[in-house]
């Protein structure tokens, strides 16, 4: 026991260096993502890559279970359900009669004009594995990556509409920045006034419109879709409705179920621009023709 | 004897690591996915402040350090920034653990309590002066505050679960060696 303490004390100031050298090493991690931010992610997506597959088997069972008590929680309001579903579906009923009819006077329309349907709008279809773990992003990491040709920038749609975008591609796994998180922007199209707007997410379920020329032209309920502006993002993807916010904002109620994700359809979409590097200060373009002309 | 010393540190050691890869993994479940509305306490803060003021040996810095960097990576943050605050906090609770045994519980939380807000205000501080993107100030006070509460909740869970007893002053264990 007096060893013990010896010890304690004969390792006190090689303890203190050794804290120091973490903690060096630590700060030295954190600046070098500060410079270099693109390098130190995509060692993240490494090691996101590493770690998280290798739970894949324990993720699987145990939502499962924990889905299963939702689920059996449900049972109790299921006699109001039913009746909710029929009505639901009596109403789905009427549409799927105007789907059909349109779809045949679109393929008439289309054989008529010799249109061929674009290929290019593929879909590689991935599971939802993990959600971000923290309350301040919204992401998910799907199981599909590198190995099966995901690549950055694509977009994630589940069955109806847009659900996020590919931010970090591992060789096994990949993440999809969600439109409700708070670097989520994408460039929207409102219908019917086609006004052009940008989608922000701002960490709420319904995420507002920004920089909408008239706001007056808009109505809640018009449809929201992509705009495809600056050809990073494919254009007419669904995205949901313009809905009015508490908070009086414009904001849109997304199609897809971003509480509920579970199978994600990745859009094989070709980028005209990539986007390599942080991106330079934008000025107007005739700024230095001025300068020249003065 | 030395060995045998030596074995159980080794086996608190692990037992930490798993307790906190445990928390790690149960954060990832996609659950409940989609924006929330409220933010619960840092589990995984609160489990490194009580080991390290109950068996300050069963975490050592570098066994904090890699979980929290890890965490870091996983969980989107900025890499490596919470975990060098949580080393710098975990040190100076270190220091202080064998004061905390001769004081009442309730000092013992206020204490931690006051450093947890503490970290939580120097974590977004830091953020703010690198200008980095900010999480939601309400959200960043909710977690704070609730991570402080959930102090006492993980204290006894750590005694139920991992047998992390709170000791008295030259409390001996069941061999004579110092706790």
């Amino acid at each position: 026991m007096a060893r013990d303490r010896n010890t304690d004390d004969f390792f006190g100031p090689i303890r203190k260096l050794l804290v120091g050298v973490i903690v060096v090493a630590l700060l030295a991690i954190f600046l070098v993502w500060r410079i270099d931010s693109p390098r130190v992610e995509r060692f993240r997506v490494m090691i996101v890559d590493r770690f998280v597959p290798s739970f894949e088997w324990a993720l699987a069972p145990v939502t499962g279970v924990a889905n299963l008590v939702a689920d059996f929680q449900s049972y109790s309001q299921l006699a109001a359900q039913n009746s909710d579903l029929r009505r639901e579906l009596q109403q789905m009923k009427a549409w799927k009669e105007a789907a059909l009819q349109l779809e045949q006077e679109n393929a008439k329309l289309l054989g008529l004009n010799n249109v061929r349907l674009d290929p290019k709008l593929t879909y590689v279809t991935g599971v939802v594995l993990t959600d971000s773990g923290s309350p301040f992003r919204q992401s998910v990491l799907l199981n599909v990556g590198a190995r099966d040709g995901i690549v950055d920038g694509w977009p994630a749609m589940d069955g109806i509409g847009l659900v996020g975008r590919i931010s970090g591609v591992g060789q096994k796994t990949s993440r999809v920045i969600l439109l409700a998180d708070t670097s989520s922007r994408i460039p929207v199209l409102i219908q019917p006034s086609g006004q052009r707007a940008i989608l922000a997410g701002d960490n709420t379920l319904n995420p507002p419109i920004e920089f909408l020329e008239n706001p007056e032209e808009v109505r809640p309920g018009d449809r929201v879709v992509t705009s495809g502006d600056g050809e990073v993002f494919p254009p007419d993807l669904q995205v949901g409705q313009v809905a009015l916010g508490n908070d009086r904002r414009l904001r849109v109620r997304l199609s897809a179920d971003i509480e509920r994700l579970e199978f994600l359809r990745v859009l094989r979409a070709q980028p005209i621009e990539e986007v390599t590097d942080p991106g330079g200060l934008l000025t107007p373009e005739n700024l230095e023709v001025m300068a020249n002309g003065n | 004897m030395a060995t045998d010393l030596q074995s159980r540190v080794w086996f608190g050691i692990c037992i930490y690591l798993v307790a906190s890869t445990a928390l790690i993994y149960v954060a990832l479940l996609p659950i409940n996915m989609g924006p929330a509305s409220w933010a619960g306490p840092d589990w995984l803060l609160l489990l490194a402040l009580v080991v390290v003021i109950r068996r300050p040996k069963y975490a050592p810095v570098l066994a904090i350090a890699l979980v929290f960097l890890l965490a870091d990576f996983i969980f989107q943050r900025p890499p490596a920034l919470w975990t060098v605050l949580v080393v710098w906090l975990t040190e100076l609770l270190r220091k202080r653990a064998p004061g905390f045994r001769s004081m009442p519980f309730s000092v013992e939380w206020t204490t931690v309590a006051g450093m947890i807000l503490a970290v939580f205000a120097v974590n977004r501080l830091f953020l703010a002066i690198l200008i980095m993107p900010l999480p939601p100030l309400g959200l960043v006070v909710m977690q704070a505050v609730a991570t402080a509460l959930a102090y006492p909740i993980v204290s006894v869970l750590s005694r139920l679960v991992m047998g992390l007893r709170r000791t008295s002053v030259g409390e001996l264990d069941a061999r004579g060696q110092r706790l």
